[in-house]
């Protein structure tokens, strides 16, 4: 296969999926995704709703199964390895809708999120989050389930830094939020990629991804449809009908689609 | 039987009624924290818990019985028991879990209830074979003379092994609890029976913290079956009622709810020693009774504030 993505300078991507293939049960959620992220980059992978993205998240993370391909992080072949296993390589997740544990304190989250360290290094990294974000130090004796949700999104992404990841996952930040708050965690974002975090971004709202990414992945149906430098997405005229508030649905992309493992004509 | 009467029945076993009942109902509470433990991250529990109970008091009758007549100090003796019991209960839980929950528990499967009891009629049939069907006496650290209050016209008695119970399932239910809020692992394991996708994100190994719930579960039976040895006579049946009257309890006092469970327990003990002061033949029939009126009248227990987000 022909898939490796060159940019941007041919080193060795951080993160590299190879042909991924997921099934639940008898559907094919990945038809043979490949997607990289390099060293310090936010990569975004955008596209209508069911098209495979969190499911790509899950599967790279070790939270589902892979049926095929494979899964490449830092050099070693995390396929196949459990996912409480993955995050002591230095790979953390944020899942769709937060998912913080709503009856424990938001110090707890943050401790556990640290579980993987030692005690008292688990200790000073959730006094070193709080400080990163000071509406989570005025909540830290509050049971997480009592947050707003954007406290939450802070707090679950707050909880994924703990382990200080070469890679961060997230799934969804702005889901739910209101706008002044999904601008706050595009900021958030931006002040994370500054401080030299790698960050593989799926978000449904595409002008926000695009925005704070450096490059941008559309999955369709299971498959990498286009990729490409993110401002160069943006401009694209099929992902703005698609995407960007166009024309209309994900269909105008669907009548122009491609055979598996195409994606590449922006480069 | 007139009104008059029944009032001087209560004035004068009432006290005594409550003395045992809160030793015995502690007994309950304790075998049903090990419910909350399993239920709370698994969903599941072991219907073999009283039967659990039984084999430790057993080992306990065999250990106790066997080193104290070789000379060893009972205390000593006693030890040795509780060290046996811990590691051989820890070590059934972690079976029972293997054997007979982990391969059944699909999503809408009960074939785990089936099974649990299975290994509750296995185990009552081995330990005829292995100690035969003799109730047997296991002796007491603190020997069997009762202390004996004078409270005006009414007396209580009550033997020191039983205020050890109390004292020691109380300890054991206050440690459990403290481990389970404040501890890393308990927090851990608070994170999995919340969450377990997310607490798996956290690198929490799902799989060994189910194993360890259903090992402390197990230990906490073990520990209740040690304390009851020496005033229930150790015997191959022993383990069924309080098995069940333990389930109840959880039912009841909730099974996500470790103070539920143990006020329930604590009641549930109270309520079978007052029906015993009119008819001790009637005592376990009137107890039932009563958790089924309770049942009927809130089916999700006393405590139920149905406020719990289940991801």
């Amino acid at each position: 296969m022909s898939a490796v993505d060159e940019y941007p300078t041919g080193k060795v991507p951080l993160l590299s999926v190879r042909n991924l293939v997921v099934e639940y049960g008898y559907v094919r959620a990945l038809h043979g995704l490949s997607i990289d992220v390099h060293q310090g980059e936010v990569v975004c992978l955008i596209g209508s709703n069911g098209a495979g993205k969190s499911t790509t998240l899950r599967a790279i993370s070790g939270m589902i199964p892979s049926a095929a391909g494979s899964v490449t992080f830092n050099g070693d072949d995390i396929t196949g390895v459990p996912g409480h296993d993955i995050v002591k390589m230095g790979l953390a997740h944020v899942p769709e809708g937060r998912q913080v544990f709503g009856d424990q304190s938001v110090h707890d989250n943050l401790i556990l999120g640290g579980i993987t360290l030692s005690r008292d290094e688990g200790r000073a990294r959730a006094e070193h989050e709080l400080d990163r974000f000071p509406i989570l130090r005025q909540r830290q004796h509050q049971r997480a389930g009592t947050l707003s949700g954007g406290e939450q999104q802070m707090l679950a992404i707050s909880r994924g830094l703990m382990i200080r990841p070469r890679l961060l996952l997230l799934d969804e930040p702005s889901m739910g939020l209101a706008p002044r708050l999904v601008h706050q965690v595009g900021e958030i974002i931006i002040q994370l990629q500054k401080q030299g975090m790698t960050i593989l971004l799926v978000e449904q709202m595409a002008t926000l991804a695009l925005a704070v990414s450096d490059r941008a992945y559309v999955i369709q149906n299971g498959e990498v449809r286009l990729s490409g430098r993110s401002e160069e997405i943006e401009n694209n005229p099929e992902v703005v009908s698609a995407y960007l508030g166009g024309s209309s649905t994900s269909d105008t992309v669907q009548q122009h689609q491609k055979p598996a493992q195409s994606g590449k004509e922006l480069q | 039987m007139d009104l008059a009467s029944i009032a001087e029945m209560l004035a004068q076993g009432l006290p005594q009624a409550i003395v045992s009942g809160l030793v015995y109902g502690s007994i309950y509470a304790l075998v049903a924290q090990g419910y909350y433990v399993t239920f709370s991250t698994t969903d599941t529990l072991n219907f073999a818990q009283g039967d659990f109970l039984m084999i430790a008091a057993m080992l306990s009758f065999t250990v106790l019985g066997g080193l104290a007549l070789s000379g060893v100090s009972l205390w000593l003796a006693l030890l040795a028991a509780i060290a046996v019991v811990v590691v051989v209960l820890a070590l059934m839980g972690i079976a029972v879990e293997r054997i007979a929950i982990r391969p059944l528990r699909g999503i809408f499967s009960f074939g785990w209830i089936l099974s649990t009891v299975g290994v509750a009629v296995i185990l009552r049939q081995m330990a005829e074979i292995i100690w035969g069907r003799e109730h047997m006496r296991v002796p007491s650290v603190f020997g069997d003379v009762p202390i004996r209050l004078n409270l005006g016209t009414v007396q209580i008695g009550i033997l020191p092994q039983e205020v050890f119970i109390l004292a020691a399932s109380l300890g054991a239910m206050i440690a459990v609890l403290f481990f389970l809020k404040k501890s890393r692992l308990g927090k851990a394991m608070a994170a999995v029976a919340f969450n377990a996708p997310a607490a798996a994100l956290m690198g929490i190994n799902v799989r060994h913290i189910v194993v360890l719930s259903y090992a402390l579960s197990s230990v906490l039976a073990g520990l209740a079956g040690v304390l009851v040895a020496p005033v229930l006579f150790a015997h191959a049946h022993m383990g069924t009622l309080p098995g069940l009257k333990a389930f109840a309890v959880g039912i009841i006092g909730g099974l996500g709810n470790p103070v539920g469970i143990l006020v329930v327990g604590l009641a549930l003990g109270i309520v079978e020693f007052v029906v015993a002061i009119f008819n001790a033949s009637l005592r376990d029939a009137v107890t039932f009774l009563i958790l089924i009126a309770i049942l009927a009248w809130r089916p999700m227990g006393l405590f139920d504030k149905s406020g719990r987000e289940k991801v």
